[in-house]
């Protein structure tokens, strides 16, 4: 087992691996042969807070917040996460001690970090033994239920922690506009996965998005979920050759809901699960409103050089089966 | 008003007329003759709904939302295979069963596209089934070329079924029509043992399709043009 420290850029992890397979970017282990998915093995998943005040927010704040974050994920009714509030623990967040602890970290170095999950995986089996979330203690926090301007909502930020949590990684479905300083500022997004948070006083994303109810049942499928949804894959080319790190979305015609997934590797392939049965329109952009590091472990390969474009062909996803063959060629900027 | 409730209407005003004016008797116009059409059918394409992929902004205290792009879909026109046999139950008045097949083409066009100036499309092909039946009114008091060329009034109902290519995909339906057309009888055989008439027939119908692939729950409206080979038995 080795422990997998998370970088923060923003508001969470950096996945270091992601694994290389359909629907959703995952958390990924690699034995330095085979990358495994990241997931827990058995359910629910017992978890701990720490009983320390942070941010303004006291540890019971900290555990309601949490409390209705997990709930949020729990309530997906075609995923079979389930999460189980232990107590509370005078353990801060981040020790190897093969519990699963939520608090807060006085971390004023990490400036621009709200929050941080942390993995304990077994490189063998992927089977996520420990994880711990921190919340930086240096950040204004609220729990007010309509937000409070100014303050980071709490609920929210632990909705996106707690998707990272169960093994997910970030998702590109949003829009971000560079900033005076560099940075990136986010103006819009489609999933409570996007790797940089809304505004301080925002509650938006307390709630799932399509995108990241199919990641949730992706990795933790229930019922007929698989039976229920379908599949879209195809390939992304430039000039003939596959288009590594290229963001693909398909949007659903009759519901609007938009879920994505990315080219993994040099062949440019993709593939995208969980979707409802319908009618889809497939678009792909370039991995440029975020940094790359957000999303994969190495820039090496990742191309953004090219311009958004939508498939030709429409596919009409069927209820426990998949549409092959939808490429798209995308032209260079 | 409903589309039923219109065709009863206008089934009923019409059969007033033809007890009115008796037209002269023809021997294919004797109840329990069989009439059999083959018929070429244009179809009219019609908008399928419109949709926006939104993104929720990152304003405070409330978001709105964000379009990442708006896609208008549209059924194209498309041309059909339709097969209709009819049964005459009385001089005027005929009830017909039918089925039609055709491939028309699913076409979404994208707009507004928050990162592309110039819009694009995607296409897919579906196989489209009508099959139900209906009433078919003659108008003999209308009559050209000496009683051969009769026009007609006809309603009815059916089951629509769309398969989206390589059928891994369907959607089903309801549909109505009402129109009017024309019978001209090319032949007319009064003693033939079989084959009493061969002529073309060609008419025009508004339909209403409820279901199918539809985006926005809602009714369409979309009007066929058909001409086609009669025969009657």
């Amino acid at each position: 087992m080795s422990r997998r420290p998370r970088i923060a850029l923003g508001i969470a992890l950096a996945a270091l691996i992601v694994a290389p397979v359909e629907g959703y970017l995952k958390i990924g282990v690699s034995d330095g042969r085979t990358t495994r998915v990241a997931a827990w093995p058995s359910q629910p998943i017992r978890y701990f807070v720490t009983d320390r005040a942070g941010g303004g927010l006291s540890s019971a704040e900290l555990r309601t917040a949490v409390g209705r974050a997990f709930d949020t994920w729990q309530a997906v009714p075609t995923s079979k996460a389930a999460f189980e509030f232990v107590g509370f623990t005078l353990a801060a967040p981040g020790a190897e001690d093969g519990l699963s602890t939520i608090g807060f970290l006085d971390r004023p170095d990490l400036e621009r970090t709200l929050a941080v999950t942390e993995f304990l995986i077994d490189e063998f089996t992927g089977a996520i033994v420990e994880s711990d979330i921190f919340f930086n203690s240096s950040v204004s926090w609220s729990v007010a239920p309509g937000g409070d301007v100014g303050r980071f909502d709490l609920e929210t930020v632990a909705v996106h922690e707690a998707g990272h949590f169960l093994g997910l990684s970030h998702s590109a479905l949003g829009e971000t506009e560079l900033r005076p300083d560099g940075g990136r500022r986010v103006t819009a997004a489609g999933t409570v996965m996007f790797p940089i948070a809304f505004s301080p006083g925002s509650i938006e994303l307390r709630a799932l998005q399509p995108d990241d109810v199919a990641g949730a049942s992706d990795l933790y499928p229930d019922g007929d979920y698989e039976t229920r949804t379908g599949t879209i894959s195809g390939r992304i080319t430039k000039d003939g050759r596959g288009v590594q790190g290229a963001h693909v979305v398909a949007f659903h015609l009759q519901t609007g809901a938009l879920v994505g997934n990315f080219t993994l590797g040099p062949t440019g392939d993709y593939a995208i699960a969980g979707l409802q049965p319908g009618l889809h329109l497939v678009r792909v952009e370039p991995l440029d409103d975020a940094s790359i590091g957000s999303f994969f472990e190495t820039e090496d390969g990742i191309d953004v050089d090219f311009l958004v474009a939508y498939a030709t062909r429409l596919s009409i996803v069927p209820r426990g089966g998949g549409v092959r063959g939808v490429d798209i060629r995308v032209h260079p900027k | 008003m409903s589309v039923t409730r219109s065709v009863a209407g206008l089934l009923a005003c019409l059969w007033l007329v033809p007890v009115a004016v008796e037209a002269q008797p023809r021997i294919h116009d004797w109840p329990g003759r069989i009439e059999v059409v083959a018929a070429g059918v244009r179809s009219s394409g019609h908008h399928l709904g419109s949709a926006t992929a939104d993104l929720l902004s990152n304003q405070v205290p409330r978001s709105s939302p964000t379009p990442l792009f708006t896609a208008n879909t549209e059924l194209r026109p498309s041309v059909a295979v339709d097969v209709s046999v009819g049964y005459r139950l009385t001089r005027t008045f005929t009830v017909e069963g039918f089925i039609a097949r055709s491939r028309p083409v699913v076409e979404t066009t994208v707009t507004n596209d928050l990162e592309l100036t110039v819009g694009g499309s995607a296409r897919e092909s579906l196989t489209q089934y009508r099959l139900g039946g209906g009433v078919v009114l003659d108008l003999p008091a209308v009559s050209f070329v000496g009683g051969r060329a009769r026009p007609f009034v006809v309603g009815g109902a059916g089951y629509l079924r769309e398969d989206s290519s390589g059928g891994t995909s369907s959607s089903t339906g309801t549909v109505y029509h009402l129109g009017a057309g024309i019978r001209v009888h090319l032949i007319e055989r009064a003693n033939a043992r079989i084959l009493k008439v061969l002529g073309v027939k060609g008419d025009v119908r508004v339909h209403r399709r409820d279901g199918g692939f539809e985006f926005e729950d809602r009714r369409r409206t979309f009007v066929t043009a058909s001409v086609g080979l009669l025969v009657v038995l």
